[in-house]
């Protein structure tokens, strides 16, 4: 695994700390398509963390068999 | 629902459990397991989550709103940096041996008292884990049998009379019989693997059914759950204002920590790994898992609020909620999810323990006490086996008079706040070579020291053991030593706890480092640890070991606890790999005495390894100038190899430029031969032609003189074709090696066209073609820089072109000339059969027309479109074709127009004159 894909995890575990905190946590607040707008934000952070690290590593076992 | 039903129902899931695990390890792994292995990785991550999680996540929800989610939010948050963390801690394992974290840290510090106290705090810091999870099956168990009845008194039952005792015992005798059967500990267990996997499916899906149940079933949906919901029940959900901070953050630190450190996380995520790019999906499948099993929290929270009110205990919500609306059997499967959470926490977990407890305090007692000779391999197992017992009783003992008083999460939250406390020595291990020994023995004591006075202690003032003064003045009246707000810092307790103990931790693991200098061994491994990427090939040499060991006397200890056979075999292995280990004195060396020592760790874990091996010689204390000289080796192999692998690429890549340029030089001899064998055949057509009017002409004197002049009209013809095809061979072949330089001048396309259509106008006439012209007359003024010679010859090759192939009957040649961006765009098109799509790109190529067979015999020479493409090329333009079968031919020829000029600027000054 290249150091580019290693600084993208780092950067991706930054993120997702700051995503999952104060104060960004905050933004969202009160119902949103009926459901609490939280459960939506943290959802999908969530699945943009998932998403990437399912990339990242996609990426480098693409890059091996190459 | 019976007592004896839900027992039978939890027996045959446990028999279910054993016998897949138990299927698996009879078999040798098949190629079908090792394509399965990755996801039984992945899928064995989740033993995470437990009881805590079926029931306590809903429980917590229901009262603190979303706090709950910030166990699997860390998680989540750790898994980028699996790769960079836990794939070095695996490779340390792997490299050295080690199976559990004590051996981790111990093996790195090199200190059997680390070991000792790490292992000692790992058991008092897990037990009352495992304990919530014996409250759990036995609170679910009754609450499943009496309807909610009697959940609340279950504190007063007799021991002899409590369920969880029998549990304790049924999941005690699988580990004893099944886990500890074989004495090495480094070989994975692959059924238990798969088992904890199976266990992670079962949980997920039955919690999501209830989850389902609850928000569709007994709700409409989401919308509707949220809307019947009151603004007071709703705010914990929907405002996020009042979370976060402080609280929030160190819960995520200790569920970050939690997710590598935990025994059983660690057993299944780093002993139990095969293969270093399992973590790659493990690191997405987690998550994944982590958000499904999630989804329906707080639904269900919520759901209990709203249907059962404060009636019911919130971490019974998951149960009450089926089984109170008449739904039975999806209230036996969400107890069956909750059992498989518990008990796959509580098998692992023990596992683990019980290999601290056993191989870094009970063997090493037996070896320090010269009893080496006893140590057999039956003695090991034993140890494990006795450890077991050892850590149930406690558990159950914790459960039975502590755990009962407290909600679930809390008395995990403590674990949690324990196993923080290796993350210092370990990512000092991992990062920090100045670590030592010291810093990380005050930074453990520390730290589990503070993580007892504040959080361990007020559970002890709840319990009632001590007096409640305890937590209001603080001990013997002394307020700023008050457990909970110690140093009169106010914060939640379990922030508080977890902040002042990691604190202590980390200052006292520093300032130990800092000030104590490391031994010669300790830099050694220390070394070891930080460039363990280094040291994975060769390992055993790069460990110094100073001594005199009698060879007889190590293979004894060996033979003792491997067995026989596996001795023997290890010994040939060894001798076949690097030589005869013993001097001419029948001493070993040190690279055997390190070999053995990976191998007994194996069995007896590093610290009795490490024990046993010095309890046999006489060890000589290394100098840290040895070690600066292995350092020192080990910096010019690593680079030696860098160097050796960076030489390889480069001649990989060399080679493999050797081998594309062979065959484009094979390619080119093909095309040379193709091109000599059909030149000769185009030469001898008109050489057998002239011969045999040769001979005519010179056996027959009676031609008429008007057939002789026909006879040399024709010689004449084909000597003509000939000189044109010897003309245009060496043209084509000159543009090809570049031997003829095209002039680069200022010249005007549109009128050397014009030139052009001028010349072939009376042939075209003589053959009645219809020639049709759109040229833009502004256009003309158009300027490219070329050869005008060469391309004029390109032109008159397309014309004559289109003239060969027009319509019979109603011949028509159009000749279009456009600019379009920054391209003059000159086409020649004409009305005949067309051109096939599959030769459209093949009548370019040399002799084209000659070659194929599908045509009559050629007109021309066969060279005149390559050689006209060679033209344009060389004027940095292309020409293409475009035809449809039957409907005519469009040649198309691109040149860049000269710069200086633009073609829209050509427009619009014609236009503005």
């Amino acid at each position: 695994m290249n150091s580019k894909v290693k600084t993208g995890l780092f950067v991706i575990f930054l993120l997702s700390l700051l995503f999952f905190n104060q104060p960004l946590l905050g933004i969202a607040s009160g119902l949103s398509l009926g459901v609490p707008a939280p459960m939506i934000y943290l959802g999908l952070v969530w699945l943009v963390v998932i998403v990437l690290m399912r990339w990242s590593f996609s990426k480098t076992d693409q890059k091996k068999e190459r | 629902m019976t007592g004896t039903l839900v027992i039978l129902m939890a027996l045959a899931y446990l028999a279910f459990l054993f016998s897949l695990a138990y299927v698996i390890d009879r078999k040798p792994p098949g190629a079908t397991f090792k394509k399965w292995a990755v996801w039984i990785y992945a899928l064995a991550l989740p033993v995470y989550c437990t009881a805590w999680t079926f029931y306590g996540s809903v429980g917590k929800a229901a009262v603190d709103g979303w706090s709950f989610l910030t166990i699997y939010l860390g998680p989540v948050i750790m898994m980028p940096l699996l790769w960079l963390v836990v794939r070095k801690i695996i490779r340390i394992c792997k490299v050295q041996n080690l199976n559990t974290l004590p051996d981790f840290i111990s093996s790195r510090y090199n200190s059997v008292t680390l070991s000792v106290i790490s292992s000692v705090f790992m058991v008092v810091g897990i037990i009352p884990y495992i304990s919530i999870q014996l409250k759990a099956i036995k609170q679910s168990f009754e609450f499943l049998v009496t309807k909610g009845e009697v959940a609340e008194t279950t504190s007063a039952s007799l021991v002899l009379t409590d369920s969880a005792l029998y549990l304790s015992i049924i999941l005690g005798l699988f580990i004893i019989l099944f886990v500890f059967r074989s004495v090495e500990t480094t070989g994975q267990h692959r059924g238990l693997m798969a088992a904890i996997a199976m266990d992670s499916v079962v949980k997920l899906l039955a919690f999501m059914a209830v989850g389902i149940f609850v928000t569709y079933f007994l709700f409409d949906g989401f919308a509707d759950l949220f809307s019947k919901a009151d603004e007071q029940l709703l705010l914990p959900f929907v405002d996020m204002t009042g979370i976060g901070g402080l609280d929030w953050f160190f819960l995520l630190l200790l569920s970050m920590s939690a997710i590598v450190l935990l025994p059983r996380q660690f057993q299944v995520m780093v002993a139990e790994n095969t293969d270093e790019n399992h973590l790659k999906k493990a690191a997405w499948v987690f998550p994944a898992y982590l958000l499904l099993i999630n989804l329906f929290v707080v639904p269900v929270a919520l759901g209990g609020q709203l249907l059962l009110g404060g009636s019911i205990d919130p971490d019974s919500y998951v149960l009450a909620l089926p089984l109170l609306f008449d739904k039975p059997m999806l209230a036996l499967i969400t107890f069956l999810g909750g059992f498989s959470a518990a008990t796959g926490m509580i098998i692992v977990s023990v596992t683990s323990l019980s290999l601290m407890l056993s191989n870094n305090v009970i063997l090493p007692i037996i070896a320090r006490k010269g009893l080496q000779s006893s140590l057999r391999s039956g003695v090991a197992v034993r140890a494990r086996q006795i450890a077991v017992v050892i850590i149930m009783l406690f558990a159950f003992f914790y459960y039975s008079y502590i755990a009962d008083l407290f909600p679930l999460v809390s008395i995990g939250l403590i674990s949690f706040a324990a196993i923080i406390q290796f993350a210092p020595s370990v990512l000092g291990a991992l990062f920090w070579k100045d670590a030592n020994r010291q810093g990380a023995i005050w930074g453990l004591v520390a730290g589990f020291g503070i993580w007892f006075y504040t959080l361990v202690i007020p559970t002890m003032v709840v319990v009632g053991w001590l007096p409640e003064s305890v937590l209001v003045d603080g001990p013997f009246g002394i307020s700023w030593l008050n457990p909970q707000a110690l140093f009169g810092l106010q914060m939640e307790p379990l922030s508080h706890g977890a902040f002042w103990s990691l604190l202590f931790n980390v200052l006292l693991f520093l300032a130990g480092s800092l000030s104590r200098a490391q031994s010669a061994k300790e830099r050694n491994m220390a070394e070891l640890y930080a460039g363990i990427y280094n040291y994975a090939t060769m390992r055993d040499e790069k460990i110094l070991w100073k001594g005199e060991m009698v060879f007889n006397d190590l293979v004894q200890v060996s033979r003792n606890l491997l067995g026989e056979k596996r001795s023997k075999e290890t010994v040939s292995h060894y001798i076949k790999q690097f030589g005869k280990p013993v001097n001419g004195h029948g001493q070993v060396d040190a690279r055997f005495v390190n070999y053995t020592q990976r191998l007994l760790s194996g069995v007896v874990g590093s610290t009795s390894a490490r024990v046993l091996i010095s309890s046999l010689a006489k060890e000589e204390e290394i100098e840290l100038k040895e070690v600066v000289k292995l350092l020192k080796e080990t910096s010019e192999t690593s680079k030696l190899n860098s160097q050796l692998r960076l030489q390889s690429l480069e001649l990989k890549r060399k080679t493999e430029e050797l081998l594309s340029a062979n065959d484009r030089l094979k390619d080119i001899d093909k095309e040379k031969d193709d091109f000599i064998s059909t030149v000769t055949h185009e030469l001898r057509t008109p050489l057998t032609a002239i011969k045999a009017f040769v001979e005519i002409l010179q056996d027959h004197a009676d031609v008429s003189p008007e057939e002789q002049h026909q006879f040399l009209q024709t010689i004449n013809d084909e000597i003509d074709r000939m000189s044109r095809l010897i003309d245009q061979v060496l043209d084509l072949e000159k543009l090809e090696s570049g031997v003829i330089t095209m002039a680069r001048e200022p010249v005007y396309p549109v009128q050397i066209m014009k030139t052009c259509l001028d010349g072939m106008r009376p042939m075209l006439e003589s053959k009645s073609i219809q020639l049709v012209t759109q040229v833009e007359e502004q256009l003309e003024a158009c300027e490219i820089m070329g050869d005008a010679d060469r391309l004029k010859q390109a032109f008159l090759n397309l014309i004559s072109n289109a003239a060969k192939y027009t319509l019979e009957g109603q011949p028509l040649i159009e000749v279009a000339i456009a600019a379009k961006e920054e391209m003059l765009e000159l086409s020649v098109t004409d009305n005949g059969k067309g051109i096939q799509p599959e030769n459209q790109e093949r009548i370019f190529e040399k002799f084209f027309q000659a070659r194929d067979q599908t045509r009559k015999k050629p007109k021309g020479t066969g060279l005149g479109l390559p050689i006209t493409r060679k033209i344009i090329e060389l004027h940095g333009g292309n020409i293409s074709v475009f035809s449809e079968w039957g409907n005519g031919a469009v040649f198309t020829i691109r040149i860049p127009i000269y710069a200086e000029v633009e073609p829209q600027e050509i427009l619009e000054k014609a236009e503005h004159e």
